[in-house]
This record gives structure tokens, C-alpha cells and sequence, in this order.
């Protein structure tokens, strides 16, 4: 009999089992979550474990259907790993993007000889990669899938708390980064003759994560005065990746800005072009950690303001993320709703997106008012007020959703309204607004401008960007890129929001469904 | 009862700030009492928003208007009720905790409490173990409040709450806590009297425990 611990973020089992036991029974032993959907073949993936200490070597099947990476990590398959002595381990989701898998310029496929690289955006809940010609920094394909230290929590102090409480679990929360960095390469398919013209990566991310990832010392970030241990560039980052990239293969972290506000944000800065602005600009990484980013021409002022999950459609009550029968859209023809879906699937839930359309829809109805209130039009039982979206019981928006979108909007527009303020830069004074992140890609401009999510801009002026972070990276990957990046990082200040005198007061204000 | 404290009532309820002040001097003028403007003119105001808060029907900006016009109010009465030795609900020591400093949630508890007749020792942000020992022992409060927003300030609660044992004083009072990572189960596991998921709660929490 062995001792077998199974770690699964905060909750660790111990069960006894015999030596050549398969791993994945001895799991499913443990009532704790794994997959195993091709049933021991060991082709699916979906059972990808981290071993810390014990099993059996893996067989050929096994080394087959593992990359070179996840080999270096020790990730196994769970469903045919065997026990044998003491064994340790640690489960992850294992989630692939489908809808993250870009396909961009081919030239690299034609032309052999042009050096390769691989830009990753490490962000909080995608990790996405991207290949790049290194010749010109474009895009040739990218993928990506969900960041497996989510275990930990989907928020980044929840996996700060993790870390600072127990040594063991902050190395976990490196393997774990270094694991979806492994599944989001994967999800590129590379052949082993593209891999061996890769010369260079760069890994973006922000704060909390970069930390993360390189086990730097996290109470400063943590706690007061909440900013990095250490914010410079590290160059030569190989020593960190465990192995998973090949022997020669060069790996930078481009530096961070200062608060949370990472290398993402300064990929972002270079990707929009905010070392040579057309005139004052602004950008905004709507996420879970919202990222604001203004320049009035010279100087360039960031922050990161906690907007919550509502914008993933997470605390929503019909809130979806964005699968098939997501709700992205929602407007009127004739009186009636209509409600735009991913795939045109039945509707199941609103994504980031949908919830903005959809209160945006209800306030031009009058159903909802400025102040966020359901008004007595457009309440269906006087104790509980809510909004029906179909005629589908379960599809809803409640008075407290709204709420939950006023907090997060009233967050991100607080933040944009402070830099403003600073640079004394008035709306009309933005030449460009771009709206970026995983959702940010793909929000409707009309329910953005007309909740005031944005300052009031002509609608021309605001864009939508996917992967700003990803492509900035892929800059980042030569050198003369990198001292672009080293360059705005130094011109880059970050602001605390709560710093500020009037944070308060434009976060009150900030609150109200208007432009 | 008199009008003019059914006036106050809706002064409070609509946030009215700019005219509360001239009402609560004419209800004065008036012969009513001070005790009276504050627990049947203010008291139902603020109870009705904090009703309405918890149901999400108000939200952080009305509730602040109604907390402002219930302290411009109180402003003219606070120095009558002084004189006549009039008791409060209960006394509230309350901050956010070591290594954090977000205060809004915290400064919305305090805006309820007080709107239910308590009286309030607001001791800031970024509060240390220490500090909330000393101010126990020198208010004598009947509740002590922590709050954090973050995962990781969070466990500072439990550090104050074994300082206050360590001082002997946490016996004289009770601890609640709140914020955005906390749990009932948190609060159990620390050894807190009581948990409020929101400021509404927080004040009903608050009356519940001091009765």
C-alpha cells in the first residue's frame, strides 16, 4: 500500500492505494474532479496531472500523447499513470479555448528560413500564445486556454493569499502557470520543425501573475503599498520555465509598470501605439482586473481598478461565458426582444457583453432608470423585481445584476475619469479609445456609450481590439521591441486609484446608467 | 404624530440634504424633541432605506444622500441630545483592517449604524491588531467592526481578535465582521460574534447583538 495526496487548490485528500494502481482510479477514489473522456486510450489530454513526488515511469503511450514541455513539468496522464511508493499530485482544469484559435499570416510556412517566436499573454483566466515571425513581428496563428491556477481562485489575491500562506502551494501556483503556458502552446499544434526554428519568447502578464510565475517574494504586492517586489525586466528568463521550452530557446519578461498593472498593460501600450500618439488616446483592458491606460500626447498614466467578474458574465444570475447559446446581443424590433446568441444556439445566459446590451436595451425602454432602478413598468412581482429577457423562466435580470453591472462599470469609468482628471483632459480632448481584453474584443460601442461606461466620445473615435496583450507581446520578441517596451515602461506611471481626492466621488457618480 | 416628523422621514427617505437642516429647526421650534426628531423622524428613514438597500431598490449613491441629510439633521440635534444625557443604541468601534484600504464598504456600515441611533468611533483604514486593542480599552464599545475587501487582509481579523484576547478585553465586547471575501463560515472559524454581507445587514446585526 502507498500514501497517495491529491491536491486540488485549497482542498487536499489523502488515499491509501497499491503500488501499480492506476492513477486516475485512485483519484476518482477521492471524490475530487477529473476527466478522463477517452476512457484510458490516452489521447483526449483532459486528465493531465502535475506529479510531485511518486509514480511508476510513464509507458511509450503515455510519452506519445505528452509534449516535450509538459514531459519537463512532470504533467501525467492520470488515466495511465500508475502508483508507485508515496505519491503526490496536483489536478488542474485542463480547458482549451476553441474560440481563442486565430489563424493569421501563412508566410512562415512558405518561407523556412525566417526565425521564429512565441508571444504569451499570461493573463488571470486565458493564457493565450502566439506564433510570430521574428523578421517582422507579425502574427502567424494563435490559441489558447484557460489559466489552470484558477483552482486557487478565479481572483488574483485569492491566489496571492494561497501562496503567502504555504511555501509548497506558491510553488504549485508556478508549475500551474508553467502548465498553461504548456496547454496554450499546445493548442497550437506546432511540428517538430517549427519548433526547432523557435528562438525567442516573451511572456506578458500582470503583476500577480509575473510574480507568480517567476516565485518573487509577494508580500509587497499582497499588502500595502500593494506594488512589485521587483519591476524590471528579466532578460535571460529560462532558469524559471523548468524546461518546458527547448534547450537555446530565449526567454524574456518584459518589465512591469508598477501596482498591478503589468507587462499586459505595457503590450498593450505598444501595440496601440502609444509611443508616438496621434494626440491624447486612451485604452481600456476590460477584465475581471480592469486597465486603464491614458496619454495626453507625452505623458502616459495607468491604473488597475477592481471591476469584479460581472463582465465575464460570472454573478449574474442568468450569466453565461461565452459557450453556444450565449447571449451577446440583445435589442427590439417591433416590441419584441431579440436576442443575438453564439452559434444562434437556444439562449442559456448572458455573457459580459449581452448584460451590457441588455441594460442598456431596458434603459431606452424606460424599464430601467438612471439611477438603476427597475422601474414599476417593468417589474413583474412587486417583491422581487426582475426583468424578463424571453419567455424561458430561467432567463432573468434581477434588480441586484444590475447592481453588480453599476459596481463594475462605476469601477472602470472611476479609473478613466481620475487619469483624466490628472492630465486634465477633457472627453472631446480623446482622438482614440480602444477597448480591449477577452471580452473587450467584442463589446458592443452603442450600450458602452450610452451606459457611460466610456467618456462621452464621438462613436468614430471608439474601437474594439481582441488580444491587444498578445500582439503587443509578439513586438516585445526582438530586441530593438523589447527596448520599446523598457522605453514605455520608464515613460508609464502608475496611479493608486484610492490616492486620488476625487477617486470617491467620481465612483459615486460613475454609478449612474447614463453617458 | 407630527407632520413635520413624517416630513423628516421623507427628507431622509429622498435624500433631501439641502432643506432637512430648516425642517428639523422649525420641528424644534415646534416644541418636539430632539429624542423624537431623531427615533421617529430620522430612525424610520434610514431603517426604510436600509430595507430597500438589502432588496438592491436603493443603491450606494441614494443611500449616501439619505446618510447626508440624516447628518446634516443630526448636526443641529447632537448637541441637545448631549445636554439632556440622552443614551445612544449602542457604542461601535469600527475600521478596515491592517494592510488594506478600501473603506467604502466600511464607511456605508457606519452610515446605517449611525442612522439607527449608534454611536460611532470611526478609526479609518489601514488599522492595526494594536490599535483596535487600544481603542477598546479606551471607548469601552459594545461592538468592535473589522472590515477587508482583500483575500489576503482578511486574516488580519483574526490576528486583532487574538490581541483582544491577549488584552483581556474581548469578553466586553463583540466582534463583526464584513467584506467582500468574507464568509459566515470565516467569521465562525476566527472566532467573530457575527457576519453582514452588506451594510443593511450590518446595522441588523449590530441592533441584534447590543439587545
Amino acid at each position: 500500500m502507498a500514501e497517495v495526496t491529491i491536491i486540488y487548490g485549497g482542498d487536499t485528500r489523502t488515499v491509501q492505494a497499491d503500488d501499480g494502481a492506476i492513477l486516475g482510479d485512485v483519484i476518482a477514489s477521492s471524490n475530487l474532479p477529473l476527466e478522463q473522456p477517452c476512457a484510458g486510450r490516452g489521447t483526449c489530454g483532459k486528465c493531465k496531472v502535475l506529479v510531485e513526488i511518486g509514480t511508476a515511469p510513464a509507458d511509450e503511450i503515455e510519452i506519445q500523447n505528452l509534449s516535450p514541455g509538459e514531459i519537463a513539468l512532470n504533467n501525467r496522464l492520470a488515466c495511465r499513470a500508475r502508483v508507485q511508493g508515496e505519491t503526490r499530485i496536483v489536478l488542474s482544469p485542463i480547458v482549451v479555448y476553441s474560440n481563442k484559435i486565430f489563424k493569421g499570416s501563412s508566410r512562415y510556412k512558405k518561407e523556412k528560413n525566417i526565425p521564429l517566436g512565441l508571444a504569451i499573454d499570461l493573463g488571470s483566466t486565458t493564457v493565450a500564445a502566439f506564433l510570430t515571425t521574428l523578421d517582422n513581428g507579425e502574427v502567424a496563428s494563435g490559441g489558447g486556454g484557460l489559466n489552470q491556477q484558477t483552482v486557487y481562485g478565479s481572483d488574483v489575491i485569492s491566489r496571492l493569499a494561497a501562496a503567502i500562506e504555504d511555501p509548497q502551494n506558491k510553488n504549485r501556483l508556478h508549475r500551474l502557470a508553467l502548465a498553461s503556458i504548456n496547454q496554450a502552446v499546445d493548442s497550437l499544434n506546432l511540428s517538430g520543425s517549427t519548433w526547432k526554428r523557435i528562438k525567442q519568447v516573451t511572456i506578458v502578464g500582470n503583476v500577480a501573475m509575473h510574480h507568480l510565475l517567476t516565485e518573487l517574494p509577494l508580500e509587497n504586492l499582497a499588502y500595502i503599498p500593494f506594488q512589485p517586489h521587483d519591476p524590471r525586466a528579466i532578460k535571460d528568463a529560462a532558469v524559471y520555465m523548468e524546461g518546458i521550452f527547448p534547450k537555446g530557446v530565449k526567454v524574456s519578461l518584459p518589465p512591469l509598470i508598477g501596482g498591478f498593472v503589468g507587462s499586459d498593460a505595457l503590450a498593450c501600450l505598444a501595440y496601440f501605439g502609444f509611443d508616438d500618439p496621434p494626440g491624447p488616446m486612451a485604452a481600456i483592458d476590460l477584465g475581471t482586473n480592469g486597465e486603464v491606460m491614458i496619454t495626453d500626447g507625452t505623458q502616459i498614466l495607468t491604473a488597475s481598478t477592481a471591476a469584479g467578474p460581472a463582465f465575464e458574465g460570472v454573478n449574474i444570475s442568468c450569466g453565461s461565458r461565452a459557450v453556444d447559446g450565449a447571449i451577446t446581443k440583445v435589442s427590439s424590433q417591433n416590441g419584441d426582444l431579440i436576442l443575438t446568441t453564439i452559434a444562434d444556439a437556444p439562449p442559456v445566459g448572458l455573457t459580459g457583453s449581452g448584460l451590457l446590451s441588455a441594460i442598456a436595451e431596458f434603459r431606452r425602454k424606460g424599464i430601467i432608470d438612471i439611477s438603476g432602478r427597475i422601474t414599476s413598468t417593468g417589474k413583474d412581482q412587486e417583491d422581487s423585481p426582475r426583468i424578463m429577457l424571453s419567455t424561458d423562466p430561467e432567463l432573468y435580470l434581477t434588480q441586484i445584476d444590475i447592481r453588480e453591472l453599476q459596481k463594475a462599470k462605476g469601477a472602470i469609468r472611476a479609473a478613466v475619469d481620475v487619469l483624466m482628471g490628472q492630465l486634465e483632459l477633457k472627453p472631446q480632448d480623446l482622438t482614440r479609445i480602444i477597448l480591449t481584453g477577452s471580452f473587450g474584443g467584442e463589446v458592443n460601442i452603442d450600450s458602452i456609450l450610452e451606459l457611460g461606461l466610456i467618456p462621452p466620445v464621438k462613436k468614430e473615435n471608439v474601437e474594439t481590439i481582441a488580444n491587444g496583450a498578445g500582439f503587443g507581446a509578439a513586438i516585445f520578441l526582438t530586441d530593438k521591441g523589447f527596448a520599446l517596451g523598457e522605453k514605455l515602461a520608464q515613460q508609464s506611471k502608475q496611479v493608486d486609484l484610492d490616492q486620488d481626492a476625487n477617486f470617491y466621488d467620481y465612483y459615486i457618480e460613475a454609478m449612474k446608467l447614463a453617458p | 404624530m407630527s407632520e413635520l416628523l413624517l416630513k423628516l422621514t421623507d427628507m431622509v427617505i429622498e435624500g433631501n440634504f439641502k432643506e432637512i437642516a430648516e425642517t428639523t429647526k422649525a420641528a424644534l421650534e415646534d416644541g418636539i424633541g430632539a429624542k423624537e426628531i431623531l427615533n421617529q423622524g430620522l430612525m424610520p428613514g434610514m431603517d426604510h432605506v436600509g430595507v430597500e438597500f438589502k432588496a438592491g431598490n436603493y443603491f450606494v449613491p441614494e443611500v449616501l444622500r439619505s446618510a447626508k441629510a440624516m447628518l446634516e439633521s443630526m448636526d443641529i440635534i447632537k448637541p441637545i441630545l448631549a445636554e439632556t444625557g440622552s443614551e445612544p443604541a449602542g457604542k461601535l468601534i469600527i475600521g478596515t483592517v491592517k494592510g488594506d484600504l478600501h473603506d467604502i464598504g466600511k464607511n456605508l456600515v457606519i452610515m446605517m449604524c449611525e442612522g439607527a441611533g449608534f454611536e460611532v468611533i470611526d478609526l479609518g483604514k489601514d488599522v492595526a491588531p494594536e490599535t483596535f486593542v487600544e481603542a477598546a480599552k479606551e471607548y469601552q464599545p459594545d461592538l468592535l467592526g473589522m472590515s477587508a475587501l482583500l483575500t489576503t487582509t482578511m486574516l488580519s481579523m483574526e490576528r486583532t481578535i487574538k490581541a483582544l484576547q491577549d488584552a483581556d478585553v474581548r469578553d466586553k465586547l463583540k466582534v463583526i465582521i464584513g467584506g467582500a471575501p468574507i464568509t459566515q463560515d470565516f467569521a465562525e472559524k476566527i472566532g467573530a460574534d457575527g457576519y453582514a454581507s452588506n451594510a443593511a445587514e450590518a446595522k441588523d446585526l449590530a441592533k441584534t447583538l447590543t439587545n
